[in-house]
């Protein structure tokens, strides 16, 4: 795993059966968790262009509505035990963190009974951030591919090859 | 002779005691009243049901959800629940306006066992009106709108529309809102 490398992370590798390890990262601030046993691996996006992976943009499944959505250090997470090789494309994650699971709610029923994606399935509190629980077994299946220069345009990794 | 006549005399007040009393009995039932929550939306006055209000809340940080309708603005912790926060100007048409920093509040609302929070602009007052006193919603309303509205009532002179927040989770459910709608700004 690349790029992570947090003290919560390194304290924290054990994950007992009432727990959950996530991966929190946000996009356009929107805080966001997957679970880390659906991850096989994350690389930068420039890396994961030279593999041959099936990217996909995790924004354009779920909808920020009109909002633009920038990546400011897009990473490309694979998933684990896909058929193909599929990797989403994500903004720079934050941290890794454990939680018990007593702790994961539920989403209102009138925003789960009408949510466009099914990804999205709890929220979590940490502190005084809400963070929604993705599974990206659901999200793979309704991604579809990019175009990867496009993704790359107004990204900090841009800004680097451009140098 | 005399006596009977106090009879009477006693028997007709009675009558007329009891009558009265028949009387304040009557303008009590005819009186009936209900309560209101009070809420303002870019200025314009407006009311839920007292009975469908659970809380009213300070606006807390509403965590904007992706990939869902325009109406729903959010999800906001409450005491540790989670509870969807409606955006009901896109019910009523209303433009967006800026909330004024310390005012919006979020009105907690449970109807047919649905439950969501509203945000409005201010909670005025929460008061019992004669049920009288609810008057049928004025002819020129737009029809989509008028679905939501019960009737109109004054509140310190100002009109009040009095909303059905059980039609607005009705109409969610049964999925005939727009969730692309835009509202227009202000």
């Amino acid at each position: 795993m690349s790029g992570v490398e947090t003290k919560s992370n390194r304290e924290s590798d054990q994950v007992s059966d009432d727990e959950i390890r996530l991966l929190i990262f946000k996009i356009m601030g929107v805080c966001f968790g997957a679970d880390m046993e659906q991850i096989e691996e994350m690389v930068d996006f420039s890396q994961a262009q030279q593999e041959d992976w099936d990217i996909r943009n995790f924004t354009e499944a779920i909808s920020f509505r009109d909002i633009e959505v920038e990546y400011k250090k897009p990473k490309v997470i694979l998933i684990k035990d896909s058929d193909q090789d599929v990797g989403i494309v994500i903004d720079q994650p934050e941290n890794i963190v454990n939680i018990n699971i007593k702790s994961i709610r539920l989403l209102p029923p009138l925003l789960e009974n009408h949510k466009t994606v099914d990804a999205i399935w709890a929220a979590v509190f940490l502190g005084e951030e809400l963070a929604l629980l993705v599974d990206f077994y659901r999200l793979q299946n309704s991604l579809p591919k990019i175009e990867n220069q496009k993704l790359l345009e107004n990204s900090e990794d841009a800004e680097v090859e451009s140098n | 002779m005399g006596e009977e006549i106090e009879k009477r005399k006693s028997d007709r007040i009675l009558e007329a005691i009891k009558k009265r009393l028949d009387e304040k009995q009557t303008i009590q039932v005819e009186e009936k009243k209900v309560e209101l929550v009070v809420f303002t939306l870019n200025d314009a006055f407006y009311a839920f049901y007292g009975k469908d209000v659970k809380e009213i809340l300070s606006v807390l940080t509403i965590y904007f959800v992706p990939g869902t309708p325009k109406y729903i603005l959010g999800i906001v912790n409450v005491r540790g629940d989670i509870q969807s926060v409606l955006n009901i100007r896109t019910f009523l048409n209303i433009p967006e306006q800026g909330l004024t920093e310390g005012k919006g509040r979020i009105v907690i609302a449970e109807k047919n066992g649905v439950r969501s929070g509203v945000l409005v602009d201010s909670v005025v007052d929460v008061v019992e009106v004669p049920e009288e006193s609810i008057k049928q919603a004025i002819s020129t309303l737009n029809e989509e709108i008028r679905y939501f509205v019960v009737g109109e009532t004054t509140y310190k002179n100002n009109n009040v529309v009095l909303l059905d927040i059980g039609k607005v989770f009705e109409k969610i459910s049964e999925g005939k809102i727009e969730p692309s709608a835009e509202i227009p700004n202000k």
